[in-house]
């Protein structure tokens, strides 16, 4: 045999063997790496030390891992497990200790924790720390404002931290009224369709544009429902005991679909919900 | 005089002419490009994104030149004994070192404006991409750690320098100048997690010593990274650039001469 072709034979044989062997050199490393859980978030300081000084270049790979519970699981958000959102709530705070000044992963983290999660408290932990990061961005004190009212039912502390945005440059002329309506407690649902407005108009992302405006659609369906039961009222004399009377009373045509999949009631207290209470039913 | 000019241009000119500083620069670029569709994963902070992969990729990229070319060019008289050459010439050994520091001075200087320039193009193209009024983003901050980074590149070429006075091949050198890196960039995280004082972790006052020894001894190179602040277009305090340069002057200084007095007495077997 020529001398110069065996490197060549040698060479050929690793390579097909190489080729022939990798996806069991995969198989292999998943059986080491199937431990390796979503559950594993390194704490702040290991990871400052880590990165040595490329810490923002941390901050935007580990949220690119975080996001990707955003890509992946949002289309299946009723699978979605307690542990999911802990998972997704550790690594944006991980996130936002490394670049505190970061926008993306909070405005991600309140949208999921708030709305999907039920985690309202861990979502306001979050803006919070933007809204003291952050010192010249209104948006997120907007936002704790909105969680505070809508979530929490606490229309001081969300009536502060929306005198707060307001004061910051950019805000919306609005939130000034939108804070003393808040203050007095009044027109819930119609305060809530104003604030989701502006939420859908600020909006850039069209996947989160289409969450507001059905928000925004089930708002507005409420606002309709809370006007009729007005109209009953005065009309009766008496609270109607089910929407269904309504239709009867010939005061609606009929009782509007929850985009989400719920069904609309009258609570104990006479006001509008839904069963699907504006997220996906199962993440609750 | 001349000697020691000559010999920073002959330090630069080797070091450009070296093929390594072509793959780093390959490899940069590369970089650059990559920045282009990964801030493609973001929603808002796209500026900010492409701002910090650029500024990361010059200080990796110069860290890379400074710890092998620049290594490298600084022993290489002393690893192949050419030194004997030099020596014997009208150029006191003092000279020597300051004229090889300068010679990296100026390849880092020159390299920094390369991909300080390449750099800015993705930071731009993301910037005409999207506007938001909430993102902030000053080219003058950017421009500012830029120069911050060719700072901290220089420095650590003072302590290379420092370092192969010393020692007798480029090997150590360039270990001791990585762990002196690694050091100098994570001393102030070790102490702001110390303040912190975790409940229940007792911190012996030894290690809380040896720290605080570290924090003097080795170059706080956390000073000269201001890659936050110029992603976010935050200024800077008063006064900040002033020190960060005068600490820059300090510390260069004493290693630069602290190595042309080790070399004035090294004798040469």
């Amino acid at each position: 045999m020529n001398l110069t072709m065996k490197p060549l034979i040698f060479f050929l044989i690793f390579l097909i063997a190489y080729i022939l062997f990798l996806p069991n050199f995969e198989t292999s490393r998943k059986t080491i790496k199937m431990e390796e859980v979503k559950g594993l978030t390194l704490p702040p300081a290991i990871v400052k030390l880590l990165s040595l000084e490329f810490r923002n270049i941390a901050a935007d790979l580990l949220f690119i891992r975080a996001s990707q519970f955003y890509g992946g699981k949002v289309e299946t958000i009723d699978s979605s497990t307690k542990e999911d959102w802990q998972w997704l709530y550790r690594n944006i705070d991980l996130v936002t200790e490394l670049d505190p000044y970061f926008q993306d992963p909070y405005y991600m983290g309140n949208a999921f924790l708030s709305w999907d999660a039920g985690m309202v408290k861990e979502a306001n932990s979050l803006l919070k720390k933007a809204t003291y990061a952050r010192d010249w961005d209104w948006m997120f004190p907007f936002y704790l404002g909105f969680n505070n009212f809508y979530f929490l039912g606490d229309n001081k502390t969300g009536a502060e931290y929306l005198r707060i945005a307001s004061q910051r440059p950019g805000a919306w002329d609005f939130l000034t009224t939108l804070a003393a309506r808040l203050y007095y407690m009044e027109g819930k649902t119609e305060a809530a369709r104003a604030f989701m407005e502006k939420m859908w108009e600020n909006e850039n992302d069209p996947k989160r544009k289409q969450f507001y405006l059905a928000r925004l659609d089930v708002l507005n369906k409420i606002f309709f429902l809370e006007k009729a039961v007005d109209v009953y009222e005065s009309r009766i004399g008496l609270p109607p005991g089910e929407l269904k009377a309504l239709v009867k009373a010939k005061i609606i045509r009929e009782i509007p679909r929850d985009p989400y999949g719920g069904s609309f009631y009258i609570d104990r207290d006479g006001s509008i919900k839904t069963t699907s209470n504006l997220a996906s039913k199962h993440s609750r | 005089m001349r000697g020691l000019l000559s010999l920073a241009y002959i330090t630069f000119v080797e070091g450009i002419r070296s093929r390594a500083i072509f793959g780093i620069f390959i490899m940069a670029i590369l970089m650059f490009a990559a920045s282009l569709t990964l801030t493609n994963l973001f929603m808002r902070d796209i500026v900010k994104v492409a701002a910090d992969l650029s500024l990361a990729t010059i200080s990796f990229s110069g860290l890379l030149m400074v710890l092998f070319i620049g290594n490298n060019l600084l022993s290489k008289d002393i690893d192949k004994r050419t030194i004997y050459m030099v020596i014997s010439r009208p150029i006191s050994r003092a000279q020597y070192m300051f004229g090889k520091f300068l010679g990296l001075f100026l390849l880092i200087i020159a390299s920094t404006i390369f991909l300080g320039i390449i750099s800015s193009i993705p930071v731009y193209l993301a910037g005409i991409d999207y506007e938001n009024s909430t993102v902030i983003f000053k080219w003058n901050i950017y421009l500012i750690a830029i120069i911050m980074i060719a700072m901290k590149l220089a420095l650590i070429a003072a302590v290379t320098i420092f370092f192969t006075s010393f020692t007798s091949t480029s090997f150590i050198s360039l270990v001791l100048t990585i762990a002196t890196y690694i050091i100098g960039t994570s001393t102030e995280t070790v102490r702001g997690i110390l303040k912190m004082k975790t409940e229940g972790i007792e911190i012996s006052p030894a290690i809380e010593a040896i720290i605080q020894g570290a924090y003097y001894i080795f170059p706080n190179l956390s000073t000269f990274d201001i890659k936050l602040q110029a992603s976010h277009g935050l200024t800077l305090p008063e006064g900040y650039i002033l020190w960060a340069i005068t600490y820059w002057l300090i510390y260069t200084g004493i290693m630069v001469s602290a190595a042309s007095i080790i070399m004035n007495r090294r004798e040469f077997p």
